[in-house]
């Protein structure tokens, strides 16, 4: 039932397994150290699969491969997560099993020789069915048929479906555009807001859209799209994702460092989001029109081989405030604006090899202009214009290998850039513009990986050389609220090599196990192994995994600023020197799967070391979001809990849910504190609820409450010298930092989609969204602030803890349409 | 039909109100009290200023006992005084309802020696224990100073020595100058206020025609009173400064005071 996530196939004998076991906390000086070791742990963990090509046929007699590719019969798009079933010809026995990979390809090396019958299954698609005499010894393609279901479901009737968030990985919670269209939305459909479903995630507050893994920071959790870091993926300061919903195959929030994310390589897991390649059948055009912004996708087929896939969004916010402002009904306008526009060829080359191209724009811009000082003097103007986006670009090469084995190359680029221009009439004497603060970070990449199926399990090894530079020049400056005033240029080659293996043992056991050699240009070379054990029983697994992982990229954010809630970007910068973070991780996990239901359990401790941290703020509100990194000092984290999460489908009716209880500490200057963005408990409940032609969604969320530091009480100062000073004044009280919780967070937000099929139009569709979030208006808090007030000579008779509020009842509307 | 589903999706959402701002929380519980504590070494009077943080000044004072204990003593502060002879006027620009206790002790206040506090308040009792410091030393003016005759500023360079138990160091002036026939002397305010804790400042006030002469000396307060007196109109972490009990807020300190250097203007200067 679980299967393996990311670039390799999974693949077993039966029913679904998993993997377990310790390895040494290591930490090499050496890369020579580093490279011999990783040798004599690849050469152990390979040679009992037999590495050196040769037929699979001998070495089991009996059994055999089964390869492929699963695609959607009208698009010729592939079909990940697809359900592979090779059973013997009139032979009773527990079929072999498989699932497609996200380019839709699939490997099965146990599957029986002779008379078979192959079986795929997928979401929304109808069951296909072949019979042989015998295996077949090339590849196979097969062609799925789209099945008359709604596809606006989250319902988990089928095995394998995206849709259900459970069901696609057990290293990863996976969501598809579907069930990011089922939940109510928040603005729009978003793809990042849908993943904190996952009883490992958490959102800071209600107006930043990124989570946060196991009590781990963003910096911590790369957000990878086709293979390539996006730094900053979001708008309107993190309220919104900057990925388009539409273009999206799936996205996996991975809570773990090793398995499913030792290619990443980061503290806390990663969200890999993959693209679709766009229909290959014809063109096709769909888009939404939303309150904030519309968006459009546009597809089809170049040529015979190849497809596109181009998507943009452009949000209307400064243009329905200007007019809003010119009529008279708003003061001044909101002169804001972002962008972002994404685009995909994908040519297939025959067989497994295919070639994909990946582009990804985005830009978000302020322009104070005629807002700022329209009623000011005229004889001073000034114009400011402050702009940050990314961009990002991936290409992607898969073929196969003599000896069956697939290879997969990615190359890619993305970058993060802002600047800060200004121009004021007394400044043009010198100089007409001048250009106050600027900075980009960059990544360029190159990762390998190979991957062997073997029948005595699954290799897989690559190698990955990553180069960020982080280049800031914030001296001047006058965003100094958000922007420290630094200057810093930074660059740092990591150049690393990761190989694991998944093999069972016995009939009932699985192992897994690999080792990560990084070395960190100029800081440090590090090894981190993970290695997991699994039980599979008839309809559940259980597994125990242990991990160790490195990044040496930190954040400049102060999560303890209240800030750090409103705004989600970040800036990054290599650490200096030595020791890199750690994280150590360990977790136990059992999963089940009876008729509809399906629930899944975790427990999980783990250990960041290293980190680098700013000191305890004295007035969160008042402390900025990034931070000079050379404030900062070398701290640790640590975080422990139980996690369940849930789904099942029944009828018209389907959920998807998840709880979680955690515990989270940092540590830094002596002082041991729960950072502000954790929560103990997390209830998460999303339900969906399908009638003719529409469907009810609803979300809810039930939290305890945030970290803050409370106030005991506000009291006079003073101490008369014999001059008789008398300068007093009064001092709040407060209680160690971060001891007290805030209220509980309660929130309901329901959805509405009525599908509407456009008269004699063949097939198109339009459907309105209507969405509420705070249904309720739950008086929702994101932090507390005490105000004093007092008459001159008399004493504070008002001193109230005031609350700043979450997001409070907003109305959403828009339509989606698909022609 | 799709008409009534909107109907009730508005109706659903009609209990929003504007009221999803949690309402404030008040903090003002009137039996709190604070309390504000500093022993001078070398008197032989201790002073404790109670007050109602919260309240107006026409209420009543608090209600409180308190006990001190120093080696071999111990000693009720029952006696109540005037807060503005006793315990320097209380906080003036905050005024609240307070009380200043006070009592003779058997032995005068000495540094290096360790005093307990026990008391009860209005929410019951508290406690407190503080260690009175070493004086600051002055280390380069001698018994006396003399001055060129000046016509705008008396500047004194200082240099001192500051023991790490004291967090706050103060120039205290005491000035006296011709009155008519006769002489008029008081504590006259001088700058800085605050004295650098490494040891070398400069001490200036303004040169009076008629000045006799002066006495110098620094006083110098422990680290639990400067704690609160920087977070004045700030956050404090409130574990840090040791006075304990329910519903009592505030500090309890030693200070001690430099021996006086006299300060006169040299003759036909």
């Amino acid at each position: 039932m679980g299967r393996s996530f990311g670039e390799g196939f999974g693949a077993d004998a039966g029913a679904g397994a998993w993997q377990g076991g310790t390895w040494p906390n290591c930490h090499l000086t050496t890369a020579a150290a580093a490279t011999r070791t990783a040798g004599v742990i690849l050469l152990v963990a390979l040679f009992p699969l037999g590495l050196a090509a040769q037929d699979p046929r001998r070495v089991h007699p009996g059994v055999a491969t089964l390869t492929g590719v699963v695609r959607d019969s009208t698009s010729l798009e592939p079909i990940a997560f697809a359900q592979i079933r090779v059973s013997a010809a009139g032979v009773a026995g527990r079929p072999a099993t498989g699932f497609t990979d996200r380019f839709g390809a699939f490997a099965i090396p146990r599957a029986p020789w002779g008379p078979v019958r192959v079986e795929a299954n997928a979401l929304g698609y109808a069951e296909w069915t072949r019979d042989y005499d015998e295996l077949p010894v090339v590849a196979l393609q097969i062609l799925l048929a789209p099945a008359p279901i709604v596809l606006d479901s989250l319902g988990a009737r089928a095995v394998g479906r995206k849709g259900d968030p459970l069901s696609a990985s057990r290293d990863a919670f996976v969501v598809d555009p579907a069930m990011m269209r089922a939940m109510p939305a928040v603005l729009e459909t978003d793809v990042l807001r849908v993943l904190a479903i996952s009883p490992s995630a958490s959102a800071p507050s209600d107006f930043v859209s990124v989570p946060y893994v196991r009590g781990g920071a963003g910096d911590g959790t790369p957000v990878m799209l086709d293979g390539v870091r996006l730094f900053n993926p979001f708008h309107l300061g993190g309220f919104l994702s900057a990925v388009n919903a539409e273009a999206v195959d799936h996205a996996a929030l991975l809570p773990s460092s090793g398995a499913g994310a030792q290619h990443i390589g980061s503290l806390s897991g990663a969200i890999e989001i993959a693209t679709r390649d766009g229909a290959r059948d014809r063109h096709r055009v769909a888009g939404a029109v939303g309150l904030a912004s519309s968006q459009l996708t546009v597809e089809g087929p170049l040529g015979g081989s190849m497809s596109y896939l181009v998507d943009g969004r452009r949000t209307y916010i400064d243009i329905l405030t200007r007019g809003l402002a010119w009529a008279g009904l708003i003061e001044d306008h909101f002169p804001y604006s972002f962008f972002d526009l994404h685009a995909k060829v994908t040519r297939d080359l025959g067989g497994f090899r295919r070639l994909s191209v990946t582009g990804y724009l985005n830009s978000e811009g302020i322009q104070y202009e005629d807002w700022r000082n329209r009623n000011r003097s005229e004889e001073f103007t000034s114009k400011e214009d402050f702009t940050w986006g990314n961009a990002a670009v991936s290409a992607h090469y898969r073929d196969r290998l003599a000896g069956g084995a697939f290879l997969d190359v990615t190359v890619g680029h993305s970058r993060f850039g802002n600047n800060q221009l200004r121009i004021r009439e007394r400044d043009r004497a010198t100089a007409d513009t001048v250009l106050s603060g600027g900075g980009r970070m960059t990544e360029d990449r190159v990762d390998v990986r190979a991957t062997w199926h073997r029948s005595r399990g699954r290799v897989i090894a690559g190698g990955q050389a990553i180069r960020f530079t982080g280049d800031y020049d914030y001296a001047l400056t006058d965003l100094v609220d958000i922007l420290p005033l630094l200057v810093l240029r930074d660059r740092q080659w990591r150049i690393g090599a990761f190989a694991n293996v998944d093999a069972p043992v016995g009939r009932t056991w699985r192992t897994r196990a690999g080792v990560r050699l990084d070395r960190f240009g100029g800081v440090a070379n590090t090894i981190a192994p993970f290695a997991e054990l699994t039980y599979a029983g008839a309809w559940w697994d259980a597994r125990i995994s242990a991990a160790l992982s490195y990044q040496s990229l930190t954040s400049l954010r102060n999560e303890e600023s209240i800030g750090a809630s409103l705004l989600a970007y970040d800036l990054l910068v290599p650490v200096e020197r030595g020791p890199v973070p750690r994280n150590t991780e360990i977790s136990a996990g059992w999963e089940g799967s009876r008729g509809a239901w399906r629930l899944r359990l975790d427990a999980f401790a783990r250990k960041m070391d290293n980190l680098r941290l700013t000191g305890l703020p004295e007035d969160p509100l008042e402390a900025m979001v990034l931070e000079d990194p050379s404030l900062r000092m070398v701290g640790s984290g640590a975080a422990a809990g139980v996690e369940a999460s849930w789904s099942w489908g029944g009828g018209p009716l389907s959920t998807v849910g998840s709880y979680r209880w955690s515990r989270a500490t940092r540590t830094v200057d002596d002082q041991t504190y729960v950072p502000r963005f954790h929560r103990d408990h997390e209830l998460e409940l999303g339900a969906v609820l399908e009638s003719v032609g529409s469907m009810w969604s609803a979300r809810g969320s039930l939290r305890s409450g945030q970290p803050t530091t409370s106030v005991l009480a506000v009291i006079p100062v003073g101490f008369h010298d014999s001059a008789g000073s008398d300068d007093i004044g009064w001092v709040v009280l407060e209680s160690d930092y971060n001891s007290s919780r805030l209220p509980y967070y309660l929130r309901l937000d329901l959805g509405w989609r009525p599908r509407q099929r456009v008269p004699a139009s063949g097939g198109r569709f339009v459907t309105p969204f209507i969405s509420v979030t705070n249904l309720f208006s739950a008086p929702n808090v994101l932090a507390a602030d005490v105000k004093i007030r007092a008459d001159e000579g008399s004493s504070p008779t008002e001193v109230e803890v005031h609350y700043l509020p979450q997001m409070p009842m907003l109305a959403f509307f828009g339509v989606e349409f698909r022609f | 039909m799709k008409v009534c589903r909107l109907v009730v999706l508005a109706a659903m959402a009609a209990p929003s109100g504007c009221d999803y701002i949690a309402q404030p929380e008040r903090l003002v519980d009137p039996d709190v009290i604070s309390i504000a504590m500093v022993l001078v070494a070398g008197q032989r009077q201790a002073h404790l200023l109670a007050g109602h943080p919260y309240l107006h000044p026409s209420d009543p004072p608090p209600e409180v006992t308190a006990v001190l204990t120093g080696p071999r003593w111990r000693v009720a502060l029952t006696h109540k005084t005037d807060p503005m002879d006793g315990c320097g006027g209380g906080p003036t620009n905050w005024r609240i309802p307070m009380v200043c206790l006070s009592a003779t002790l058997p032995d005068p206040i000495r540094t290096r020696v360790t005093y307990k506090l026990e008391g009860k308040g209005p929410k019951g009792t508290f406690s407190g224990e503080t260690t009175v410091p070493a004086p600051p030393q002055i280390w380069n003016l001698g018994d006396t100073v003399r001055l060129p005759e000046s016509t705008s500023l008396v500047r004194i360079p200082i240099r001192y020595r500051v023991p790490r138990t004291l967090g706050t160091v103060r120039p205290e002036v005491f000035q006296t100058v011709r009155k008519g026939n006769g002489t008029e002397s008081k504590w006259i305010l001088v700058s800085p206020v605050e004295l650098k804790l490494d040891g070398e400042d400069t001490i200036v006030w303004g040169y009076s025609p008629d000045f006799q002469w002066a006495s110098l000396n620094l006083l110098g307060i422990g680290w639990r009173y400067t704690h609160f007196w920087r977070s004045h109109g700030k956050r404090m972490r409130w574990p840090r400064v040791g006075l304990s009990g329910e519903g009592v807020y505030g500090y309890f300190d030693g200070s001690a005071k430099s021996p006086r250097v006299h300060v006169v203007i040299e003759d036909g200067g």
